[in-house]
């Protein structure tokens, strides 16, 4: 049986639940625990985020958004604060 | 001298499907023992529109997909045992043509692509150094700031076509610290003042095409043909792996096809009917090595088409495929008995061959950390 469609949530509250997954991810996948930086700090320059760190990170927003970065948009400066890379992925379609 | 072209003088006839690739193998042979690229065989995978077969038709490419390529390439394997032939068209592929498809910008690509499309401009990817070992992304060639663009300084290594690619994508280190935001790509034509190469290093396997040493002694290179941004080159880098990993594999796919066919053809006049029973084992185990090895490559070649990164499934399709070769060469010793040892006889290339891929675009055990860490855990 097909499921009802499912009532798509508000703008504010979707970027929220992308924003939480990102930091999610980030924490329990990057830092084994530690605590999230906070959502402006330097990823890269803190060394979270490293060339392994953006492929998974590429890869668990495909998995749970199905989005796609083009290879020619892969900018580092679009990864490299949780809010930026949270609004890079909702601008490919994270919801 | 060049093979009559079709009716469409001037229009490649694109040899996309397996098995028109796999005929055109054939015809292209198997080369010989004397080392080095045959250009009268690369003009003819040129004539058939290879070089351009994932290029874009706006610049004269098949316009395949990753799988529809994959496929194609497995059938050209399939048919051609000039194992290095098949290599320079797969590091000119996946290594140099896909990545400036990818991040070059509209005028780069119409700049660079239709050379590239023909096979006219063979190109190569320039990132191994010596001393850089494990680390991949460990490039000490740098590119300084000039008022015109980059100088690069350096030194590369193990380049397949290096020593006469028309056309070289770069790597180099342009700012310190981590690899990522530090690499930066560049577009380097063959006849770039500064550029030098080495000769082809001798080696045991791969032997039709050259694989050498790239020197850059100052190469000025205008800021026009940096690929990507400034401090995107290990991405640019990481992207063309994943294609190269999986577009290499079909080497080793549609050479254990063949080693197989030669293998039962062998056995059936050594032995007619019934054969030993440990020969008729090394062939049922070399049929279940191709299958297991053509089951990866083609879930690797779809997983190139989804939305996220391929680096994990293309890694370890590399891995897999090399050492599935390795061990039906061995298999194919097995069966083939004296006559195999023979120099150019099909397990004795197959060795040489595998041995050499399993090296190639990262070294296996190399792949298997790298893998462990795409799973969330480092490996050092």
């Amino acid at each position: 049986m097909p499921q009802p469609p499912v009532p798509s949530p508000a703008e504010g509250a979707a970027g929220d639940a992308v924003d939480a997954a990102m930091r999610a991810f980030v924490v329990d996948e990057l830092l084994f625990g530690d605590p999230a930086p906070g959502p402006d700090d330097d990823l890269f320059e803190a060394g979270v985020l490293d060339s392994m760190g953006l492929l998974r990170l590429l890869a668990f927003a495909a998995e749970a958004w199905g989005v796609q970065i083009p290879p020619a948009e892969l900018r580092l400066e679009a990864f490299q604060t949780l809010r930026r890379a949270a609004a890079t992925l909702r601008a490919a379609g994270a919801r | 001298m060049s093979p009559p072209r079709g009716p469409e003088e001037g229009t490649p006839s694109p040899a996309c499907t397996p098995a028109a690739a796999e005929a055109l193998g054939r015809a292209v042979g198997d080369g010989g023992p004397a080392p080095g690229l045959r250009l009268d065989a690369w003009a003819r995978l040129g004539d058939a529109g290879l070089p351009g077969l994932i290029l874009d038709p706006s610049v004269g490419g098949a316009g395949l997909s990753p799988t529809a390529a994959v496929a194609a390439l497995e059938g050209l394997a399939r048919g051609c045992g000039d194992a290095g032939l098949l290599f320079a068209l797969g590091a000119h592929l996946w290594g140099h043509a896909a990545p400036l498809q990818a991040f070059g910008d509209p005028d780069q690509r119409a700049r660079w692509l239709q050379g590239a499309a023909t096979g006219a401009r063979r190109g190569a990817l320039c990132v191994t150094e010596a001393g850089s070992g494990a680390d991949a992304l460990g490039a000490r060639a740098r590119a300084a700031r000039t008022d015109r663009g980059w100088a690069l300084h350096g030194e590369k290594v193990w380049v397949t076509n290096g020593p006469d690619a028309g056309a070289l994508l770069v790597l180099c280190r342009t700012g310190d610290g981590p690899a990522m935001g530090a690499l930066t790509a560049f577009f380097v034509p063959g006849d770039a003042p500064g550029l030098r190469r080495g000769p082809d290093e001798p080696r045991i396997g791969l032997r039709g095409c050259g694989v050498g040493r790239v020197l850059l002694d100052g190469v000025e290179v205008p800021d026009e043909d940096r690929v990507g941004p400034v401090g995107a080159g290990a991405q640019v880098f990481l992207r063309a792996l994943e294609g190269e990993r999986v577009g290499l594999s079909t080497v080793a796919v549609g050479g254990i096809d063949r080693l197989l066919q030669a293998t039962v053809a062998q056995v059936r006049r050594r032995f007619g009917r019934s054969a030993p029973g440990a020969v008729g084992q090394a062939l049922g185990q070399l049929r279940l090595e191709l299958d297991a090895a053509r089951a990866q490559l083609h879930a690797a070649a779809a997983a190139l088409e989804g939305p996220g990164p391929a680096a994990l499934p293309a890694a370890l399709c590399k891995v897999g495929t090399s050492e599935a070769w390795m061990r039906a060469a061995q298999l194919g010793l097995r069966a083939w008995g004296a006559e195999g040892l023979r120099e150019g006889a099909p397990p004795a290339r197959a060795l040489g061959d595998a041995a050499c891929l399993l090296t190639t675009s990262g070294p296996n055990d190399l792949l298997r950390g790298f893998a462990a860490g795409l799973m969330g855990v480092g490996a050092r």
